[in-house]
């Protein structure tokens, strides 16, 4: 009893570190430009009146629904006409650039990623190990590394102001991915394969019949992966993205924090949430999926 | 087997391997050439280069401020490593427990690593302000419960605090980390709790000769990943400390190169820096590897 | 292994993202203002502007009236764009072969720029009459054509910046002093600022009469104030570890040894966002500040007592037709009469003669980045935007002096700022400092700025002496490697040849 009390102690104690600024962020885009900085903060969003007609004895029956009414109008004002509607950020524009960024690089890193994959777990065949080991090697290589010259080599292709270096590069198979993949197929058993290649079965179709639909949830790690990491990166499209009308989401969020510091808390908030909402809730609902998928992957190493 | 199969998986194995093989050539293994080539040269972005030899290592040895951002990301990479790796363990074995609402509590837990950097480090920059920002408040009412004076630092600016902070707040984005190790706690036989349990072991030994061992080489691998993060660590620092602090307190290896490149449009020598980078990189996961044979476990 | 994605999410994520793709807006479709789409056949002009917000929208403005005059007989169109960062992203989108065709550039950026060899140079702006040393004010000039740069024209002037001592006259009377007389001299500053400074008795700062570092924008001119040349431009020498210059970066730290680091931090702290009321000077934390001309514009927008009277809530309404421009004009003086019954603006005081005897300024610019694809159009379209009624409607609604020789008298008398032929004086003045338009401009600001930062948070780890020293060293390191490569670079070429 006292270990499940601690626990649950402890989990809201976590639960807090990590939603409290979630929630401030929430709050924030509740509220209006002067609220989001009163000082001190609060952390539900009443406006002012509201308060005072509580000190004031006003019956919760008329404060109450007048102050809703207030906050939805703010909301709306917020997310709707500030955000959605605001000429200079183009919601719906930027949520198809990053969507087609994100779907592209996907789809490329799933397809790519288990084939080369499928090649070091189930094939044999000579210098596959050496393979492996570039596999390895890359995946320890620090972004900033190559960042500047890989740079470079897009200017070389004409690429730059164009969303192909955000995308093209998956579709050559993603290391991390790679690694993640051929764990997984490592335990799939042998003679599986086996039994279909007597049967004269050949490779691509071995992998395309029997080894992709054997390995969904691995499948659902790696395009969750990297549908996220596509959705929030920020340093590609800041680097290789100059014309505003092919922006993403997450670089558009820019727009929000102006450089003479007259960044609108509250937009910036209402348009990040916006951002991310889509990502959370795939993410709730597919958790479990998520998790068992990794865990069928099994580190190893 | 026969010579035909043979010759048939040596074909179709290196055939499925070949995208990767070109991709690394073209992205990675070209460009990484030039970059070693540029490293030797003078390279103004909107100029051809010209070859000036082994100048931009020795300007680079006595170049202040690429020693300060090389011992900034040491310190930075010596605390934050093994404090989210201790911290992202404990959330997931705390969260691998039977508990209710299983899905809301990882989802909260992982909610952080989904935020947009930009958003996320602007709130931050927000919730450490020093008068009115939420963590002050709190820790002074906090201390005040206790009849104590809280004299909040200088989180950002003070050159002693801000990386410890920086550290901190890389563990509001240890979600991932967290949901790899749950998944590799989720492996761990039940049978091995048992045994360990009939032959009298309590919870913290259980921890120390059954969870740890068998959790190792997860360990290992997010080590080995949390190494080669530290040295890309860019977006965060650079929003929450303005481009690099309180004389450079904050300035980091990966933004070097980035200015040097992009802001100085230096080329050459941002190529310079991060060969050096790649070399330091290398040596430091062969070391992990080379020492994880003493402490991995497999089984 | 029957742990499947839900289908129903993958479903209905399928279903979003085709309808997006079918239905969002699509890269690459320009409309005008009122939604008309743009014929297919007209050029498009990229233009990139730093500005966001209110002062983009004042330059909105006039791209329009180019898109619905000009712009319709010679079937060009200008694309507006904000973007942050503008600086970085213009280099790189250069360097990648894919600049936009006008960038709305610093003129402190021109140093850099044109070394870097990322600017088309514009003598035919010149030779056609449209910029050059007759139509702009000098100081102007000096940065369009900078000397770094051989004096070739780089840059067509936009807005110029010019800075003056704003004070707040109710605190002013508040603390007993005249709130017509501001400081004469540095000393005096001091003292009037202590005068206006309120500390409780918890020893928390509520106010100050002035705070150096606020807004900080051009902490790097300090030295001026106190006699240094911050920038030969003759020797592109930077003059940091300079006796003028340690006594200004005392004068400057001074400010928070007297306050005390901590209390300075804190207060600092808590200062809200630049364009918003908790604006410390708005907020009266802060009683004296430099500023320019446009922060008129600011404290009008965000002080609830011109709520009514703001300019650019007057033109929003003017432009959507609910004012007329009579109407306008009246609400127009009637501010300026409330603003300069609240608030002052003078020339700057320094240590060593009288206010106005050491100034600095700044200036925007466009430019037309190398490789642009509408070099041509590019340029007819900046003819228009340097016509003086533009200019001058430009600068009015940024409520800024304007760069060219001649104004017309209606500038003046109908500009937002009570305090505009101030500025104007200033910007004609042969006592604004040469802004450094360095080849070395970049590496040497970080190198000032970390120095500067480090002084006023932390003075005591910030010797002022050896911190200029030690920026001295590395920005002159910076000039010699800079000269070195230059060398290279002719060698490379001769050997070429």
């Amino acid at each position: 009893m006292i270990n499940k009390t601690l626990t649950y102690l402890l989990l809201i104690a976590v639960g807090a570190l990590y939603a409290g600024p979630f929630l401030w962020m929430l709050s924030t885009s509740f509220k209006t430009s002067s609220e989001s900085v009163a000082d001190p903060p609060r952390w539900i969003p009443v406006s002012d009146i509201y308060l005072q007609q509580v000190a004031n004895n006003v019956p919760m029956s008329s404060a109450l629904p007048e102050e809703l009414s207030r906050r939805a109008a703010i909301i709306k004002g917020n997310y709707y006409d500030k955000v959605l509607r605001d000429p200079a950020f183009d919601f719906f524009l930027y949520t198809r650039n990053t969507l087609v960024i994100a779907i592209l690089s996907t789809l490329g890193a799933v397809i790519s990623s288990s084939l080369v994959a499928y090649s070091l777990a189930k094939v044999n065949w000579r210098g596959k190990s050496i393979v492996f080991g570039i596999v390895l090697a890359t995946m320890m290589l620090p972004f900033s590394v190559v960042m500047v010259p890989q740079y470079d080599l897009m200017r070389q292709f004409g690429w730059i102001g164009t969303n192909l270096p955000l995308w093209v590069g998956s579709w050559f198979g993603v290391p991390f991915y790679i690694f993640l993949l051929r764990q997984f197929y490592l335990t799939i058993p042998q003679e599986l394969s086996d039994a279909a290649r007597m049967d004269g079965c050949s490779e691509f179709r071995i992998w395309w019949q029997i080894i992709l639909p054997l390995s969904r949830p691995a499948l659902a790690v790696v395009a969750l992966f990297a549908f996220m990491f596509a959705w929030r990166d920020f340093l590609g499209p800041r680097n290789y993205l100059s014309h505003q009308r092919t922006f993403t989401l997450s670089l558009a969020l820019e727009f929000f924090q102006s450089r003479s510091g007259g960044t609108s808390w509250e937009l910036l908030m209402a348009a990040t949430i916006l951002v991310i909402a889509p990502i959370i809730v795939l993410f709730f609902l597919a958790q479990k999926t998520f998790i068992q998928g990794i865990a069928t992957t099994g580190m190893k190493g | 087997m026969t010579e035909r199969s043979k010759l048939r998986d040596q074909l179709t194995g290196l055939a499925f391997a070949i995208p990767f093989l070109i991709g690394f050539a073209v992205f990675l293994a070209y460009p990484l050439c030039r970059a070693a080539y540029f490293s030797f040269t003078e390279y103004p972005m909107l100029k051809a280069p010209i070859w000036i030899g082994l100048s931009n290592f020795s300007r680079m040895m006595t170049d202040p401020i690429f020693w300060k951002a090389l011992r900034n990301t040491v310190i930075f990479a010596l605390m934050s490593v093994p404090l989210s790796l201790a911290v992202s363990v404990a959330i997931a074995l705390l969260i691998n427990r039977p508990i209710r609402g299983l899905a809301v509590w990882r989802t909260l837990v992982f909610l952080p690593s989904l935020v947009p950097t930009v958003a996320s480090a602007i709130l931050w920059l927000w919730l450490l302000n020093g008068k009115d920002g939420l963590l002050n408040v709190l820790l002074k009412n906090g201390a005040a419960l206790f009849g104590m004076k809280f004299v909040s630092p200088e989180w950002l600016s003070s050159a002693n605090w801000v990386l410890p902070t920086l550290a901190f707040i890389g563990l509001w984005g240890v979600g991932q980390t967290v949901i790899i190790f749950l998944a590799g706690l989720q492996d761990i036989p039940r049978e091995m709790y048992e045994a360990a349990e009939i032959d009298g072991a309590d919870a913290l030994q259980r921890l120390r000769h059954v969870t740890l061992p068998m959790l190792s080489p997860v360990i290992y691998f997010n080590l080995i990943i949390g190494i080669i993060g530290s040295w890309s660590v860019f977006d965060m620092p650079f929003i929450l400390t303005g481009g690099g602090g309180t004389g450079r307190s904050a300035y980091f290896y990966s933004m070097y190169i980035r200015d040097a490149a992009f802001t100085y449009s230096q080329v050459g020598y941002a190529s310079a820096l991060a060969s050096v980078q790649f070399i330091i990189v290398a040596v430091l996961s062969c070391l992990v590897i080379w020492s994880s044979r003493r402490w991995v476990h497999y089984r | 292994m029957r742990h499947y994605f839900p289908k129903f999410v993958a479903a209905l994520m399928v279903l979003a993202a085709t309808l997006l793709l079918i239905f969002g807006s699509k890269p690459g479709s320009f409309v005008y203002r009122d939604g008309r789409p743009v014929p297919a056949d007209y050029t498009i002009v990229t233009y990139w502007e730093k500005w966001s917000r209110e002062e983009a929208a004042g330059m909105q403005r006039i791209v329009d009236r180019y898109n619905e005059g000009p712009g319709r007989t010679k079937k060009v169109f200008v694309q507006f764009v904000s973007v942050s960062q503008i600086d970085q992203k213009t280099l790189i989108s250069t360097a990648g072969g894919n600049p936009p065709d006008i960038a709305g550039l610093w003129a402190l950026q021109m140093g850099t720029f044109t070394a870097y060899g990322a600017l088309t140079p514009l003598p035919e702006l010149v030779n056609d009459g449209t910029i050059g040393p007759d139509i702009y004010k000098p100081y102007v000039w000096n940065l369009c054509a900078p000397v770094s740069a051989g004096g070739v024209p780089y840059a067509v002037a936009n807005t110029p910046a010019t800075v003056a001592l704003f004070w707040n006259k109710d605190l002013f009377r508040e603390a007993g002093l005249d709130p017509e007389k501001p400081p004469q001299s540095i000393a005096e500053l001091d003292e009037m600022s202590e005068k206006l400074t309120v500390i409780d008795e918890n020893g928390n700062i509520l106010r100050t009469g002035f705070l150096p570092n606020f807004p900080g924008w051009w902490d790097y001119c300090w030295g001026n104030f106190f006699g240094n040349t911050l920038w030969d431009p003759s020797t592109d020498t930077f003059h940091i570890d300079t006796p003028a210059n340690i006594q200004a970066f005392k004068w400057y730290q001074g400010y928070t040894r007297k306050l005390g680091t901590k209390s300075v931090q804190t207060f600092d702290s808590g200062f809200g966002q630049f364009a918003s009321p908790q604006n410390p000077f708005m907020s009266n934390k802060v009683a004296m500040c430099l500023q320019g001309s446009w922060f008129v514009n600011y404290i009008e927008n965000y002080t609830p007592r011109f709520a009514d009277l703001n300019f650019t809530e007057l033109q929003k309404r003017y432009f959507a037709g609910t004012l007329t421009r009579e109407e306008m004009d009246l609400k127009v003086l009637e501010s300026r009469d409330l603003f300069r019954q609240h608030y002052g603006a003078a020339l700057p005081p320094n240590s060593f003669g009288k206010p106005g005897d050491s100034l600095i300024g700044d200036l925007d610019v466009w430019a037309i980045p190398r490789g642009a694809k509408h070099v041509a159009e590019a340029m007819d379209v900046l003819r228009f935007f340097t016509q003086q009624d533009n200019m001058e409607a430009l600068c009015r609604s940024h409520c800024k002096p304007s760069p060219l020789i001649n104004v017309s008298d209606e500038f003046f008398r109908m500009h937002p700022s009570p305090y505009i032929t101030i500025f104007d004086d200033m910007i004609r003045s042969q006592q604004v400092a040469v802004m450094p338009v360095s080849p070395n401009w970049n590496k040497a600001y970080d190198e000032i700025r970390n120095g500067y930062r480090g002084m006023w948070k932390t003075p005591e780890s910030f010797p002022v002496e050896a911190t200029l020293k030690a920026n001295q060293i590395v920005i002159d390191g910076y000039r010699a490697e800079y000269l070195r490569s230059v060398e290279r670079r002719k060698a490379a070429t001769k050997e070429g040849q």
